[in-house]
């Protein structure tokens, strides 16, 4: 985003080089609120993963067979969304998937989801 | 229309997109005026526009990437040649070049260090980014 806050920001009469966390944060705080893309992005696709799987639409069901698609591809036992367990399975999981996008961000910024999914059991 | 062949392989224990070897042969189908239309064939790692979104199977983000930039760099040329006031100005960017970018963000699945980094910056830009901007 930076060659359009590149012109922007002193347009409006703020310093270009201002920190990101000055940036970035938001009105709330008395800071500018600039999106920023990769967070907008993370947080974009982590409320559109609850909504459709809570209102159980087309496309949350499309997420569900992913979801279980996902489960089978890292082979773990219990929920995906556990952030401890992250750092073991994304060694061996494939990583071009929307899914393991969205638990890499999760673990990243430490947001724990609660979408039930079905789930592996162990051998009896 | 496009029809897209890929198969899921098994390399090193991780699934990734291949291309499909179906041979060499025609596919048409039937669009809604009756008539037949041949398929377009693309393979894993072409990347195909729909509703304004670049996507592959293999999941490449190269052209969403660059037209995401682009779009940047073109309203930024336009903003610096205009006259526009500073409330205009930072209208202008939390309403039209904002949002623009950030339509397509929730099917995407960039990095913050990588492919993130060339849309804000572009592959050149790095080293003269200063730290602030991190």
């Amino acid at each position: 985003m930076a060659p359009e806050i590149c012109v922007a920001l002193p347009k409006a009469g703020i310093s270009s080089s201002i920190s990101s966390i000055v940036r970035h944060a938001p009105t709330q705080s008395l800071e500018l609120a600039v999106p920023n893309l990769y967070t907008a992005m993370g947080r974009a696709r982590t409320s559109l993963l609850i909504e459709h799987c809570w209102q159980q639409t087309l496309t949350g069901k499309l997420l569900q067979i992913s979801i279980e698609n996902h489960v089978l591809d890292v082979g773990l036992f219990g929920y995906i969304w556990d952030n401890t367990r992250f750092a073991s399975y994304s060694q061996w999981c494939s990583r071009h998937s929307w899914l393991y996008s969205e638990c890499s961000f999760n673990n990243e910024k430490e947001i724990s989801l609660a979408i039930h999914h079905v789930q592996l059991v162990h051998p009896k | 229309m496009t029809l897209k062949e890929f198969s899921m392989q098994n390399e090193n224990g991780k699934w990734i997109a291949a291309d499909a070897e179906l041979g060499d042969f025609d596919l048409v189908a039937r669009a809604a005026d009756s008539e037949f239309v041949s398929l377009t064939r693309l393979n894993c790692d072409d990347e195909s526009e729909m509703l304004r979104l670049w996507m592959s199977p293999s999941g490449q983000n190269k052209k969403m990437i660059n037209s995401l930039r682009l779009a940047a760099v073109n309203w930024a040329a336009k903003l610096r040649i205009g006259r526009s006031s500073q409330a205009e100005a930072w209208t202008a960017l939390n309403t039209t070049i904002s949002r623009k970018l950030m339509y397509p963000l929730s099917a995407l699945t960039l990095t913050e260090d990588r492919e993130g980094m060339h849309i804000h910056y572009g592959p050149g830009n790095l080293r003269r980014t200063p730290k602030s901007w991190y």
